[in-house]
């Protein structure tokens, strides 16, 4: 069936219908979730408001002569309803066909305009086969089916009190005779028949001649007219086509109308300016010859979507009345509990308006703020003289203030809007991941500027999946966990220091550091040495690595890897901070900090020379302020680059004036004329000596290094997790200022991220922190490496032992030869055998007025003896233990500086650290600390 | 285009300024307000054509410096210097004096002669007048070719 036919086809369809059936749909879809979540306890008052949803989808599919949407939106109504009267359980499958069918009318309105038709054949039998399985024998009683109640009778009174609301519904006699209000109907019932196959409500009117068109200043052909383009006339009495324009608008007389349109009772009311009292709606026939197979496709238009379903019973029902709020009806209704949904606006509370109105508004509100600005130097002077024009000015201060927020606010969404969104997402991906996923929003209504919000969606809808698809177990694995089987998404949105702050928490499985370091090196992103010195937090942030994302790397780390670096790029471009933080079992945390507005940032209006510019306040970690004489000690060069010894360590300083390129002018003090300042760094002021010729004495004399340099300020900036000092001469105030962009012309500009107005009226450049650092030429990310790279190194040498150190080499027997230390070393003495004094099995020697034990090494180790027939013996005095002692040794060979890995195995004994090869020797190296332990169990064990 | 009724033969109306000692024109349609807001913003790395940025109302508007594109030196802000603000893309041509809007018939544009570098020159024709020839500008040359470099045009 070509939809898209009629008046919608074409691209004058009426687009006020078309967005009241897109916010309709986008309110359905929470419904939705909502009810499948609550099961069998859902609440009246949530199923009555996604009813109420898609009947006004249908309504406009029907105004607007959508078919295609009008059919299925038809089906999902007789499914609501027959959840609603409690005749079908909510279940997943049900929820699956009505978000199939939400999704094909989504399709069905963006496909507006363009032709293509939907498919959606598959969609509406799933549900029409639903309603027919689900028709259960047990019905509720319904409305329709009490007559004495619904004021169908012919008996009732004629006219209703005023004040009283006719009920919505009404049955015919057999004959096709009703009566309403006084007035007495004849409709056909073949007329009924053919309405309620192109899903059509009947009604009948009741209009006065009086009340209705004279007292507004219309007449009756506008009335035939109005009725005529909302329905098709069935009946009218008089006959209202064969009056003139003038007449019968006068008098007492009233209009009995039948009329069958696709309207409610309410809208129909509003669009012919009547009392909905005055409106009936009528029963639709029953019709049981009409019932048309629930497969039969629905191609040819004519036995439309309402009969084709039900049976009678059921017909009798299918038109729907979403029960009305302020109904005072007196059968009680199906459920009773309709309580208003406090998030349904009246209408009349708001309005729409195009968000180009808005930025307009905003940028003309700052043009107020501009001028109100540019005024208050002008006219303070009166000001002093008259008080008067003083509170004046206060008052346009204060209006102008208030304006120009509340005109911010405009642009304010909440960030459900946009974390709604996901409800669906996580459902979806959960029921195809046979996971069980639970998502909670905290602080949805936390607001932020809509151009934040839009360039959020993406990035969220990535973070969140990743949470599904790599976070959170199955529930088996969950259970095994001893975790509860369904999983928790939390996302937590409120405000801090100005800004926004979003936390994406799941439960889930969390990620490994050491696997994502793995894949990351598999992946060839980062090398091995640089591996070594990460830290966990350092490890985990690797996933922000672009070329991390490829799809194998992700399914193995088990972790969330898809695009994070676009998400990376992306918050980074809205002025934001992402961090992730992750446990392995437990879960991950993204935390995700974003500026309220992107056009209005708080900045720091800072100065060089006749120059202004303005720093995000988010880049400034903080302002140091250098006094004349400080700035000689405080900024010093290294190899003609500056820096600062800021908090223990060295801070880059960069001076704007250099950084931009900008002639360095300073007035000089002597004649008072601007020259340009030679000299390129802060730090060449250090160096008198190098100050160029020309300057004359008195200017020296004057010192005008100091005069004319005055104070300068280091902004400490941050760029992510490295800081940099720059160095500006002027400081002024904070200032919200709105972000312009840069022209095409200017946007090569490295240093600018965009440029303002301040409030006197002078353009300044907005300063990009990220640019500068990258600008002047600041190797941050090669300083890490080098960081990082000599922390591997050092603990590379410690784990090999491979350090240079001073050795002394010695030999005992004649052969063998021996190191040790010679940082352990007090002294060496040369003695002569018979210097030796034996006492038993222990050796002796006078030193320093004292007596010294002696060892010998094959005392200790299992080492050759020591030669003890040579004239000559020395003795090595170690220090640094306890027991002082001297060990005799044969020859002392050399002393050496050597830097050699030992090899230590199997066949060095205790107190041998290792050996290798010198100058064609093999030396042990002896642990003195060991050794020394044994000298002692040596010289104790044999007293 | 303005139908001449003297002579009933199209004519077109162009603002007449100067760079240096060049004669210029620019087509009165494209061009949105002529203006006296020197207060021009540098804009640091910016090409050298770029003077700068000023604030139009509340809108930045980028001040080009055509007689750098055309291999002089920076102009001088003197008395006479206007901004010539173009309709489109919030640009301005900073000029050393401005002169008569000019009404001349399109019989009287000619392509620039051969010898003159099209590519780079942004002179969409010149114009004979009695006295002076007249260099008539084209914005959108301004436009596009803005990401090159300058080059001298050739003149004699």
């Amino acid at each position: 069936m070509g939809d898209q036919n009629g008046k919608c086809s074409s691209a004058g369809f009426d687009n006020d219908f078309i967005t009241e059936i897109k916010d309709d749909l986008d309110l359905l879809e929470p419904d939705l979730l909502a009810m499948e979540k609550e099961g069998s306890r859902v609440g009246a008052d949530l199923i009555n408001h996604a009813f109420r949803a898609i009947h006004s989808i249908k309504g406009g599919a029907g105004f607007c002569g959508l078919r295609d949407l009008g059919a299925i939106s038809h089906s999902m109504e007789n499914v609501l309803m027959r959840i609603r009267d409690g005749r079908l359980d909510i279940t997943s499958e049900i929820v699956d066909a009505l978000l199939a069918g939400l999704d094909r009318m989504k399709l069905m309105i963006s496909n507006l305009g363009t032709g293509t038709p939907v498919e959606f054949l598959r969609e509406k039998q799933i549900l029409d086969g639903i309603v027919v399985e689900g028709a259960s024998p047990v019905r509720q009683p319904s409305f329709s089916d009490l007559p004495e109640q619904s004021g169908t009778g012919k008996t009732k009174p004629p006219v209703s009190p005023p004040g009283t609301i006719c009920p919505d519904s009404a049955s015919l006699d057999s004959a096709g005779n009703l009566s309403f209000r006084g007035r007495s109907f004849k409709v056909e019932q073949e007329q009924l028949e053919r309405a309620a196959r192109e899903g059509k409500f009947v009604y009948v009117l009741v209009i006065e001649a009086k009340k209705d068109i004279a007292a507004k200043g219309r007449n009756v052909r506008a009335l035939h007219d109005d009725l005529v383009s909302t329905g098709e006339i069935l009946y009218a009495d008089p006959d209202l086509s064969d009056m003139g324009s003038g007449d019968a608008a006068a008098g007492d007389s009233f209009f009995a109308i039948v009329l069958a349109t696709i309207l409610d009772t309410e809208f129909l009311a509003e669009v012919i300016e009547i009392l909905p009292e005055q409106i009936l709606r009528l029963d639709p026939p029953p019709l049981g010859k009409v019932v048309a197979s629930p497969l039969s496709p629905p191609l040819d238009a004519r036995p439309g979507p309402i009969d084709s379903v039900a049976s009678q019973a059921s017909e009798r029902e299918a038109i729907p009345v979403p029960v009305r709020e302020d109904s005072t009806s007196k059968p009680p209704r199906d459920t009773g509990e309709e309580a208003h949904r406090p998030e349904i606006k009246k209408p009349g509370e708001t309005i729409r308006v195009s968000v180009d109105l808005i930025s307009r508004l905003m940028n003309l509100a700052g043009e107020l703020v501009l001028g109100r600005n540019q005024l208050k130097p002008l006219i303070e002077g009166y000001a002093r003289e008259d008080t008067g024009v003083n509170s004046v000015m206060q008052n346009l201060n204060l209006v102008t203030t208030e304006i120009q927020e509340d005109i911010m606010q405009l642009r304010m969404q909440p960030v459900s809007i946009l974390l709604g969104r996901f409800n669906r997402m996580v459902r979806d991906m959960a029921r195809i991941l046979s996971k069980e996923v639970e998502l909670v929003v905290q602080g949805g209504e936390v607001e932020l500027d809509r151009t934040v919000l839009e360039g959020l969606a993406n990035p969220f809808t990535h973070l969140i999946r990743n949470c599904v698809d790599h976070g959170i177990e199955t529930p088996q694995e969950r259970k095994a966990l001893g975790k509860p089987g369904t999983g928790t998404i939390t996302i937590r949105a409120f405000h801090q220091s100005g800004h926004v702050h979003i936390i994406i928490e799941d439960d889930g499985r969390g990620m490994a550091p050491d696997r994502i370091v793995r894949a990351a090196l598999d992946k060839g992103i980062i090398s091995a040495a640089k591996a070594d010195g990460m830290t966990d937090k350092e490890k985990i942030g690797l996933i922000f690595l672009p070329g991390f994302s490829t799809a194998d790397v992700v399914t193995d780390i088990s972790g969330r890897g898809v695009g994070m670096d676009v998400v990376k790029t992306n918050i980074e471009q809205l002025r934001g901070v992402i961090d992730i933080e992750s446990e392995p079992g437990k879960g991950t945390r993204v935390q995700i900090i974003i500026p309220l507005t992107l056009a209005i940032v708080s900045a720091l209006i800072l100065g060089t020379g006749q120059f202004r510019f303005a720093i995000p306040q988010i880049n400034v970690s903080e302002v140091v302020f250098l006094k004349p004489g400080d700035l000689q000690n405080s900024v010093e060069s290294i190899n003609r680059s500056d820096v600062m010894r800021f908090r223990g360590s060295l801070l880059p300083v960069v001076r704007l004036r250099t950084l931009l390129g900008m002639e360095t002018l300073f007035e000089d003090s002597a004649s008072g004329a601007i020259k340009t300042e030679r000299r390129h760094t802060i730090a060449d002021r250090r160096n008198s000596k190098a100050e160029p010729e020309g300057q004359d004495l008195r200017a020296r004399k004057n010192d005008r290094r100091k005069t004319d340099w005055g104070a300068v300020y280091v902004v400490v900036l941050k760029v992510g997790n490295n800081r940099f000092g720059l160095c500006v001469e002027d400081l002024y105030d904070m200032e919200e200022i709105v972000v312009k962009p840069l022209s095409h012309f200017v946007r090569d500009c490295r240093c600018f991220s965009g440029a303002t107005i301040l409030g006197d009226g002078k353009v300044i450049m907005i300063l990009d922190a990220v640019g500068m650092a990258a600008f002047a030429g600041l190797r941050f990310d090669a300083v890490n490496a080098e960081a990082e790279r000599r922390k591997a190194r050092e603990m590379e040498a410690r784990a090999t032992e491979v350090q240079a150190r001073n050795v002394i080499i010695f030999s005992s027997a004649r052969d063998e030869f021996f190191a040790l230390p010679l940082s352990r070393i007090a002294r060496l003495e040369s003695i002569r055998i018979g210097d030796i004094h034996r006492i038993g099995s222990k050796r002796f020697m006078k030193y320093n007025d004292s007596t010294l034990s002696l060892v010998k090494l094959e005392d200790m180790l299992p080492v050759s003896p020591c030669v003890m027939d040579d004239p000559e013996l020395h003795v090595i005095i170690p220090k640094g233990i306890s027991m002082q002692s001297g060990l005799v040794v044969h020859k002392i060979i050399d002393t050496m500086e050597i830097a050699r890995a030992l090899t230590r195995d199997a066949t060095s004994p205790e107190g041998v650290e290792g050996k290798a090869f010198i100058d064609g020797r093999l030396v042990q190296f002896l642990d003195l600390d060991r050794l020394a332990v044994l000298m002692q169990n040596q010289l104790t064990v044999t007293t | 285009m303005v139908l001449n009724s003297m002579t009933g033969k199209s004519t077109k109306q162009y603002v007449s300024f100067r760079i240096d000692d060049y004669l210029m024109g620019i087509d009165i349609t494209k061009v949105r307000e002529v203006n006296l807001l020197l207060d021009i913003t540098p804009v640091q790395h910016a090409p050298d054509f770029v003077r700068g940025l000023i604030n139009l109302r509340g809108q930045i508007v980028t001040v080009l410096d055509l007689g750098i594109k055309l291999g002089r030196t920076d102009r001088e802000i003197t008395q006479d210097s206007h901004n010539i603000i173009l309709k489109h893309d919030d640009v301005g041509i900073l000029v050393d004096s401005i002169g008569d809007v000019i009404e001349v018939f399109e019989d009287d544009l000619e392509i620039p002669p051969a010898n003159m570098d099209m590519a780079v020159s942004y002179i969409d024709s010149v114009i004979k007048l009695d006295k002076e020839l007249m260099m008539v500008i084209s914005p959108e040359m301004i436009l596009e070719h803005s990401d090159l470099n300058p080059q001298p045009v050739k003149m004699g």
